[in-house]
């Protein structure tokens, strides 16, 4: 086995935080209250609680898994051949890639959709498909170094626009529709959690950069705090939401959190959605990126193949999905397709690895 | 140490860098329709009316042609439904209309008897429409409304007055997402600033109250101010005291103004009937008084805080009961009862709502505003 991996392509331990609130903070912070208030109502904020700590749980069997291997190899791709054999190991990681390629394509086409909707309904949309993917392209083909540096704005970003602007809309919320705490079954909230969980992925792009992170023994606090503040991030969006609009008008809102922005005035700015939306670009180019960069690698791993033309099929595909995905309930089936995967890769696939891991360490020592 | 090449190399991917995000600027404005502000009309207020059975919607464009100076432009159509009023307009103009800068949509009185749902519903969807944007209804019609303030040059005259009047005056602070909030929310209902004409001007002249999206009826404006009580922690808004309960004189009476009121719920009883204590802090000065009231003992200024007190729950009193009478929640007493109930539903509150008790507690200081005695 070679050794450690060259300094020139690895991150200090706090770059795992950027990257993985950037994955788990996507466009859905703007748009998930309303299937989340469905069925749990004004007590939607307990079901967020739950998915929170399920992710802890995830992230610490992640780490268990993770730290049991050989640090070079660390990734989905040599523990599914560990694991599972060569040609199961080959199909899961072939399934993986894919999963991540549509992740990426999923936040990409959602993110143009929110344009075409919300700031321009009559443009067309390949000029800027095509501006976006060669963004895209520049971005992931200067490697990971490059794709971490990218999360570390996107995160700036989201912290210099979200927090000044929840708290302006402080005067116009309603503290009486969070009452009565509890007023929903237990199915209810589970429900709603399972909504929630749907809506809250992305800590598994942890599987696919371990390798990269510098001292890895440190990282794994910053990864508990990713999802901590990640999911605080979620939390209050939910309850900003509830508060704002109540249940009932929210039952009515795709994009609850721009909505209400949409209340601020700033001077100079009337319109502060368009602003949020415009530059919300940048927080998707990073996690698009994020996503194919693990594709990439993990391509180049199992078929050795060149990372860079990797990334050319990869961005061909996204343009030949465009052309078969195009009105709302094409993008809503691609969504729901991917949130499902995400939820069976999370809280399936995750917890066996992890069994296996254990094992296998307890027969190793015994 | 870096070779030259590698940092050549480097500066040229920063150029690519801010190439591509340069370039990419110059596309992405190229796509889609542009509006540029002098090639388009923009919306400021609009009205809708009943004309018999087809709906006359009534809109106010600015036009800037004249230097430092508003001229409004007023477009009238009809149509057999309010929902194409936007498309009917734009075949009488020359320059395509937008309604991103709309601040005023003013109903009839006899549209909004019709129901309003439909238009609020528009609203709500309409992307393009700020939250901030004002709703009222017009006693008359909102037609001659909006043609009254044509020689203001004041596009935006009536959306200015109804936000100075919620700022200082009596009015509750409203906008279009309170109000849907209202409008959509169970266990309350909308209500709307109510304007009439008076000699040729447009007057504030209180509040109209709505059940779901049609027009139940309408209060004055010193009953706009006690809703604003009841409603809000609110600033500012004045009321006029009798002092005397019959044949008062012009001088029989006292003006005070509230400074800040602050307003609390609490459920006092859920069975058999549920009753509400709806207390309220505020601080007011006395802005005109007759010469025989005096503040020269802490005990005078007591008696007329509890008198002020007293007249204040009466018409708070009174209000409730008038919205009892005409099954309206301007208040959200109905929401306040869900936050404090388990399976709450709307059906068995409205049943429950003539029965419904709300108590009113006012707690009054008056503060000492004037320099002389």
């Amino acid at each position: 086995m070679s050794n450690a991996i060259s300094e020139k392509f690895t991150v200090s331990p706090i770059h795992l935080f950027f990257i993985m609130y950037v994955s788990i903070v996507d466009i859905s912070i703007l748009s998930f209250q309303r299937e989340v208030a469905m069925d749990a109502g004004q007590d939607a904020w307990v079901s967020i609680l739950l998915v929170w700590l399920s992710s802890h749980i995830l992230v610490w069997m992640m780490f268990k898994i993770l730290s049991n291997q050989n640090p070079v190899n660390a990734d989905f791709v040599s523990i599914n051949y560990a694991y599972f054999g060569k040609f199961l190991g080959a199909c899961m990681n072939q399934a993986i890639i894919l999963y991540f390629v549509l992740t990426a394509f999923v936040m990409y086409r959602i993110y143009l959709e929110a344009i075409l909707v919300l700031i321009f309904p009559t443009m067309s949309l390949w000029p800027i498909s095509l501006v976006f993917i060669v963004l895209i392209y520049y971005a992931v083909s200067g490697g990971f170094q490059t794709v971490a540096g990218l999360c570390f704005w996107a995160f700036f970003i989201i912290v210099i626009l979200f927090p000044p602007l929840l708290v302006l809309l402080i005067p116009f919320l309603h503290p009486q529709n969070l009452l009565p705490f509890f007023d929903h079954s237990p199915m209810q909230i589970l429900k709603s959690s399972h909504q929630m969980a749907l809506n809250f992925y992305g800590a598994e792009v942890l599987l696919g950069i371990y390798p990269y992170i510098q001292t890895q023994a440190k990282s794994q606090k910053w990864a508990h705090i990713a999802i901590g503040s990640a999911a605080l991030m979620f939390l209050v969006a939910m309850v900003v939401a509830l508060l704002y609009f109540g249940q009932d008008q929210l039952h009515h809102l795709v994009w609850p959190t721009l909505k209400a922005i949409g209340m601020l005035e700033l001077p100079l700015f009337q319109r502060l959605e368009y602003l949020v939306l415009s530059v919300w670009l940048l927080k998707t180019l990073a996690s698009v990126g994020v996503g194919l960069w693990i594709s990439c690698h993990s391509l180049k791993k199992l078929w050795r193949t060149k990372p860079s033309n990797n990334l050319v099929v990869i961005l061909l595909l996204f343009i030949i999905l465009q052309l078969f995905i195009k009105d709302p309930e094409q993008i809503i089936t691609a969504k729901m397709l991917h949130t499902n995967i995400g939820v069976y890769f999370a809280y399936i696939y995750i917890p066996i690895v992890f069994i296996i891991t254990m094992v296998r360490k307890k027969f190793s020592k015994g | 140490m870096r070779s030259k090449a590698a940092v050549r190399a480097r500066c040229l991917s920063y150029t690519g860098c801010v190439g591509i995000l340069v370039l990419s600027c110059f596309l992405i404005s190229s796509c889609g329709n542009r509006r540029i502000v002098d090639h388009i009309k923009l919306i400021q207020s609009a009205g809708y009316d009943l004309d018999g059975k087809r709906v006359r919607s009534t809109i106010l464009i600015g036009d800037y042609t004249e230097k430092e100076k508003t001229n409004i432009k007023i477009l009238s159509t009809e149509s057999v439904s309010s929902m194409d009023t936007m498309q009917r307009q734009n075949t009488k103009s020359n320059q395509s209309l937008h309604t991103g800068q709309m601040r005023l949509v003013l109903f009839g009185k006899q549209f909004a008897k019709q129901g309003i749902g439909s238009v609020l519903d528009r609203l709500f969807h309409d992307q393009f429409i700020s939250s901030r944007l004002r709703l009222a209804v017009s006693g008359t019609n909102a037609a001659g409304l909006l043609s009254s303030t044509v020689n203001t040059h004041d596009t935006l005259f009536i959306m200015n007055m109804v936000e100075q009047n919620e700022e200082w005056g009596n009015l509750p602070k409203l906008n279009l997402q309170t109000s849907l909030y209202n409008y959509y929310g169970a266990g309350r209902d909308l209500f709307l600033p109510y304007l009439i004409l008076e000699g040729g001007t447009v007057k504030i002249d209180g509040i109209a109250l709505f059940k779901d999206d049609k027009f139940a009826t309408n209060v004055d404006i010193r009953d706009a101010f006690v809703l604003k009580l009841l409603t809000e922690n609110s600033r500012n808004g004045s009321i006029l005291m009798p002092l005397k309960e019959s044949d008062a004189l012009p001088d029989d009476y006292i003006l005070m103004r509230s400074i800040a009121s602050k307003r609390t719920i609490q459920l006092v009883s859920q069975e058999p009937a549920p009753v509400i204590l709806i207390k309220i802090k505020m601080k007011v000065s006395v802005r005109e008084k007759p010469e025989y009231i005096r503040f020269e003992t802490k005990e005078d200024i007591s008696a007329l805080e509890r008198k002020l007190a007293a007249y204040l729950v009466k018409k708070a009193e009174d209000f409730i009961s008038l919205c009892k009478s005409k099954q309206v929640d301007p208040i959200g007493l109905g929401d306040f009862m869900r936050s404090k109930s388990r399976g709450w539903n709307e059906k068995d509150f409205q049943a429950s709502y003539p029965s419904l008790k709300a108590k009113i507690r006012i707690d009054l200081k008056i503060v000492q505003s004037s320099l002389s005695q």
